[in-house]
C-alpha cells in the first residue's frame, strides 16, 4: 500500500506545483492598490480607487497586459503606517506590483519593498523622506511635500505677510511640507514664525491649539492638518472671529474643508496643489475611462490622475521588459516615462510603439511624468493655486516654483 | 482666559460620557469599555438623524440618547447578564469583545468615511473680566447653597433607615462640596490665565464663549445634577444604590434587582449617547475611531473620581477638561493627553482609591 501511496503523493504534490506555476503565468496580472479607505485619508479613498479602476479598465481594454488581463487588488490601509504594513503583508504573495501608497506607507514599507523587488508607485505621497531614499523599487509621481512647502512659503512672500504662525498636526504627511515652509520661510525669506503650535489628531477639541495658533495678530496661519483635525480648526476660527488668512496643506484641500469655509472671503484661505494636464490626448481618455468605470465625471484634487497613470506606466514597463518580474519590470520604469523615445499619451499608442521596437516617453493625465533616475521623483511637478469659491475648490493659476526657494 | 471656558466645555462633555461609565462601573462592578463605542454610536445615531430625517440637533440627540439608551438595557440584559456571576474579568472582557463588535457593526453600517455634522457652534456670548467674574461668583454661591441645602437634607436623612443611607448622606454631602471645588478651581485656572496670557492684550478684549458650547456646559452640568437628585431623592435612586453595595440583600428585601440595572444600563447608555452627540457637534465630524479615541480620557476621569460619587466623577472629568485645556498655556498642546495621564498618575500615587471616592469611608463606616 506504501508503495503505491507515496508515489501517488508525489504525483500529486508534483502536479499541483506545475499547476500553480501554470496559473501565475497564464492568470492575471495583479496590481496592489494599498491605500487609506479608512481613517484620515478615507476621503480620498473612493476616488484615488476609481482612477485606478479606470486604468484597469483602460489595460484590459487594449488587449491587457503581455496578452493577460490585469486585476486590481484593493487593500485598506487604514491611513496609518501600521495599516500599511499589515495591509502589505497581505498582498504581497499574491501581486506584480503595488500603487496606491501614501506617504505614511510609504515610509513604513520603504525598506520592505525592496528587499521583495516588489516595483511600487507612489502617486500621493508627499514624504520628504522619498526626495533621497526612492528611486530603485519606489517612484513618486506626484509633487513633494518639498515642493509644496517651498510653493507655500512663496505664496505667504508674494502675499506680503510678515509675521506666520503654525498650527500642524503631528504625522508624517501634515508636518513634512509643514517643516519645509517653515525652513524655506525663515532661512530662505527671512520671514518671521510666531506660534508653532503642534498637535496629535483625535482630540475632540482643538479649541486651545487654535486661540494659541493665532495669538499675537499673525498676518497669517499655516494649517497642515488631515481633514478630520481640518474641520475642527476651521469651525473654531469661524466661530471665534479671527480674521488672519490661512495657508492650508495639501491633505486639507477636499470638499469638505471647502464646504466648511464656504462663507469666508475668497482668497481668506491660500491652497497650492498639484494639477493636471487637462488639455492632453491623456486626459480626454483618462476622462472617459473615468465615465465608463466609475460612473461618473472625474473630480479634481484627488490624486485620480495620479493613480491612474501609475498603472499605466507599470503595464507599459512590463511591456517593454516582456515580464511581471520586479527587477525587470523595475529596469524599465525610467525609459518608459523619460526622454528620448516616441511621446506617447495613451495605452494603446504606448503598447502599439513598443510593439515596434521603439523606446516611449509616457505622459498622462496628471501631466509629465519625467522622473530624476536618482531619485525616482517627478522632475518639474504642476502646481496650482487654489481659492475657495462658493464651497469648492477653484483653481485660480498655475504657477512656477521660484528656484531661488529650492532647498 | 480664553482656555478656561475651553477646559470647562471639555469638562462638561467628559463628565457626561463618564457619569453614565461610572454609574455601570459602581452598580455593575465592571470597566465597561464598550461605553466608548456606545458614544460612538449615539453621535452616529444623532447625524443621520439630523442629516436623513432633517430633525434638529436637539430633538435628534434627545432621540439618538433614548434608542441608545434602549439598546443599552438590551445589551445588559442580553451580552451581561448571562456572566454576570462569572465575576469582574470575564464582565471586562466582554465588554472588549462587544466593543470589536459594535465597531465593527458602525462601520458595516455607516461607513468608513468622515460623516459631517451640519451644525454650526452657535454665535458667540462675550463676556468683559468683570462680567466674568460675577458670573463664576454667582455659581459658586449657588454651588454653597445648593450644598449647604443638601447637606440639611442629609443630616435629617440620617435618622432614617432606608437602603443605601450611607450613599445618600455622603453622596448629598458631596454635591455642594464638588460644586465648591468645581468653582473654585475655574476661579484658581482663571487667575493663572489671566496672569500667563497677557489678558486683554491678546486677540480677543475678554472672554467669548459660543452658545453652542455654554449649551454643551449647561446641558452637562443639567444631566449630572438631575442624576444626582435622582440617586438622592427618589426611590429608584435608593434601590440603585442599595443595589450597587450589596445586590443580594437587595433583593432578599424586596428591591427589584432586574428593574434597577435596566435603569442603570439605560442612563449609562444616554448619557454616552449624550456626550457622543456633543463631540460630533464640537468636532463638526465623526469618523468610526472615535469610540477608541475617548475611552481611555473615559476610564482616566472614572478613576480620578473614585467610585462612590457622582458629583466626585464630574468634579474629576472637570478638573481634567481643564487640565488638558488650561496646560496648553504652558505645555505644548502635543502633550495634551500626557498632561491628563500624568495627573491621573499622580493622583493615583497619593490617594488610589481616587480623588471624591465615598467607599473607602462607608467601609469604615459600616
Amino acid at each position: 500500500m506504501r508503495r503505491i501511496f507515496l508515489p501517488l503523493l508525489a504525483i500529486v504534490v508534483l502536479g499541483g506545483v506545475v499547476l500553480s506555476c501554470g496559473d501565475d503565468d497564464e492568470g492575471p496580472v495583479k496590481l496592489g492598490f494599498l491605500a487609506g479607505l479608512s481613517g484620515d485619508y478615507s476621503e480620498w479613498g473612493p476616488p484615488s480607487q476609481d482612477g485606478a479602476e479606470a486604468a484597469i479598465g483602460v489595460i484590459n481594454d487594449n488587449g491587457g497586459i503581455l496578452g493577460r488581463d490585469a486585476e486590481l487588488v484593493v487593500q485598506d490601509n487604514l491611513s496609518t503606517p501600521e495599516g500599511a504594513v499589515t495591509g502589505y503583508n497581505r498582498i504581497r504573495e499574491e501581486i506584480d506590483a503595488l500603487g496606491g501608497v501614501e506617504s505614511d506607507g510609504a515610509v513604513a514599507l520603504l525598506g520592505t519593498v525592496a528587499e521583495d523587488e516588489m516595483p511600487t508607485m507612489c502617486p500621493a505621497c508627499g514624504t520628504t523622506v522619498l526626495d533621497t531614499e526612492g528611486g530603485n523599487y519606489i517612484w513618486r509621481i506626484t509633487a513633494s511635500d518639498t515642493t509644496y512647502g517651498i510653493i507655500s512659503a512663496q505664496l505667504a512672500r508674494d502675499a506680503g505677510y510678515g509675521r506666520v504662525n503654525m498650527l500642524v498636526q503631528q504625522t508624517e504627511g501634515t508636518e513634512s511640507p509643514a517643516n519645509v515652509f517653515k525652513d524655506v520661510w525663515e532661512n530662505k525669506i527671512g520671514g518671521q514664525i510666531g506660534e508653532d503650535v503642534r498637535f496629535n489628531p483625535g482630540l475632540d477639541s482643538y479649541q486651545a491649539q487654535v486661540e494659541q495658533a493665532f495669538s499675537g495678530d499673525p498676518d497669517a496661519v499655516y494649517i497642515g492638518a488631515g481633514p478630520q483635525a481640518g474641520i475642527p480648526i476651521l469651525r473654531e476660527y469661524i466661530a471665534r472671529g479671527y480674521t488672519a488668512a490661512i495657508l492650508v496643506s495639501p491633505d486639507l484641500q477636499v470638499p469638505d474643508i471647502a464646504e466648511v469655509a464656504s462663507e469666508l472671503p475668497t482668497g481668506r484661505i491660500l491652497a497650492a496643489q498639484v494639477t493636471d494636464d487637462f488639455g492632453s490626448p491623456a486626459y480626454a481618455e483618462f476622462a472617459a475611462a473615468h465615465q465608463e468605470y466609475a460612473g461618473k465625471p472625474p473630480p479634481t484634487g484627488f490624486y485620480e490622475t495620479n493613480q491612474f497613470d501609475q498603472y499605466i506606466v507599470l503595464a507599459l514597463a512590463m511591456t517593454a521588459a516582456e515580464s511581471t518580474d520586479g527587477p525587470d519590470v523595475a529596469a524599465q520604469i525610467y525609459s518608459i516615462v523619460n526622454a528620448p523615445g516616441t511621446k506617447v499619451y495613451t495605452y494603446a499608442d504606448g503598447v502599439a510603439a513598443l510593439e515596434r521596437g521603439e523606446q516611449i516617453d509616457y505622459d498622462g493625465p496628471s501631466g509629465s511624468i519625467e522622473l530624476h533616475t536618482s531619485t525616482g521623483n517627478l522632475v518639474s511637478p504642476k502646481v496650482a493655486v487654489n481659492h475657495i469659491v462658493n464651497g469648492s475648490y477653484t483653481e485660480r493659476e498655475v504657477i512656477e516654483l521660484d528656484a531661488s526657494l529650492g532647498r | 482666559m480664553q482656555h478656561v471656558v475651553f477646559g470647562l466645555t471639555t469638562g462638561g462633555v467628559l463628565a457626561a460620557a463618564t457619569v453614565g461609565f461610572a454609574l455601570i462601573r459602581q452598580t455593575e462592578n465592571f470597566l465597561h469599555i464598550a461605553h466608548g463605542q456606545v458614544l460612538a454610536l449615539g453621535a452616529y445615531l444623532s447625524i443621520i438623524l439630523i442629516t436623513n430625517g432633517g430633525l434638529n440637533v436637539f430633538v435628534a440627540g434627545l432621540v439618538a440618547m433614548v434608542l441608545t439608551g434602549i439598546l443599552g438595557v438590551a445589551l445588559g440584559a442580553v451580552v451581561f447578564k448571562p456572566v454576570a456571576d462569572q465575576g469582574g474579568n470575564v464582565l471586562l472582557f466582554t465588554s472588549i469583545g462587544l466593543a470589536f463588535v459594535i465597531y465593527g457593526a458602525i462601520i458595516a453600517t455607516f461607513g468608513t468615511v468622515l460623516r459631517k455634522v451640519p451644525v454650526g457652534l452657535g454665535s458667540r456670548i462675550e463676556f468683559s473680566v468683570t462680567e466674568f467674574v460675577l458670573v463664576l461668583a454667582l455659581a459658586a454661591a449657588l454651588a454653597t447653597l445648593v450644598g449647604w441645602m443638601l447637606a440639611n437634607r442629609a443630616r435629617r436623612a440620617e435618622h432614617r433607615e432606608v437602603a443605601g443611607t450611607w450613599a445618600g448622606l455622603w453622596a448629598a454631602r458631596g454635591t455642594g462640596l464638588m460644586l465648591a471645588l468645581i468653582t473654585a478651581a475655574v476661579l484658581v485656572t482663571f487667575v493663572l490665565a489671566t496672569q500667563s496670557d497677557g489678558f486683554g492684550t491678546g486677540s480677543h478684549n475678554g472672554v467669548d464663549i459660543a452658545t453652542s458650547e455654554l449649551a454643551m456646559i449647561l446641558m452637562s452640568l443639567g444631566a449630572v445634577l438631575s442624576l444626582q437628585f435622582f440617586l438622592s431623592l427618589t426611590r429608584m435612586g435608593r434601590w440603585l444604590r442599595a443595589a450597587a453595595s450589596n445586590p443580594s440583600l437587595a433583593a432578599v428585601r424586596g428591591i427589584p434587582v432586574r428593574v434597577v440595572s435596566g435603569v442603570v444600563w439605560f442612563i449609562g447608555s444616554a448619557l454616552a449617547a449624550m456626550a457622543g452627540v456633543m463631540i460630533a457637534v464640537r468636532r463638526g465630524g465623526v469618523t468610526t475611531p472615535l469610540g477608541w479615541e475617548n475611552i481611555l480620557v473615559i476610564l482616566s476621569a472614572a478613576v480620578l473620581g473614585g467610585t462612590g460619587s457622582i458629583m466626585g466623577v464630574m468634579a474629576a472629568a472637570v478638573l481634567l477638561g481643564l487640565a488638558m485645556d488650561v496646560s496648553a498655556l504652558w505645555i505644548p498642546t502635543a502633550y495634551r493627553l500626557v498632561v491628563a495621564f500624568g495627573a491621573l498618575i499622580l493622583v493615583l500615587l497619593v490617594r488610589p482609591e481616587g480623588l471624591f471616592s465615598t467607599r473607602r469611608r462607608a467601609e469604615q463606616a459600616s
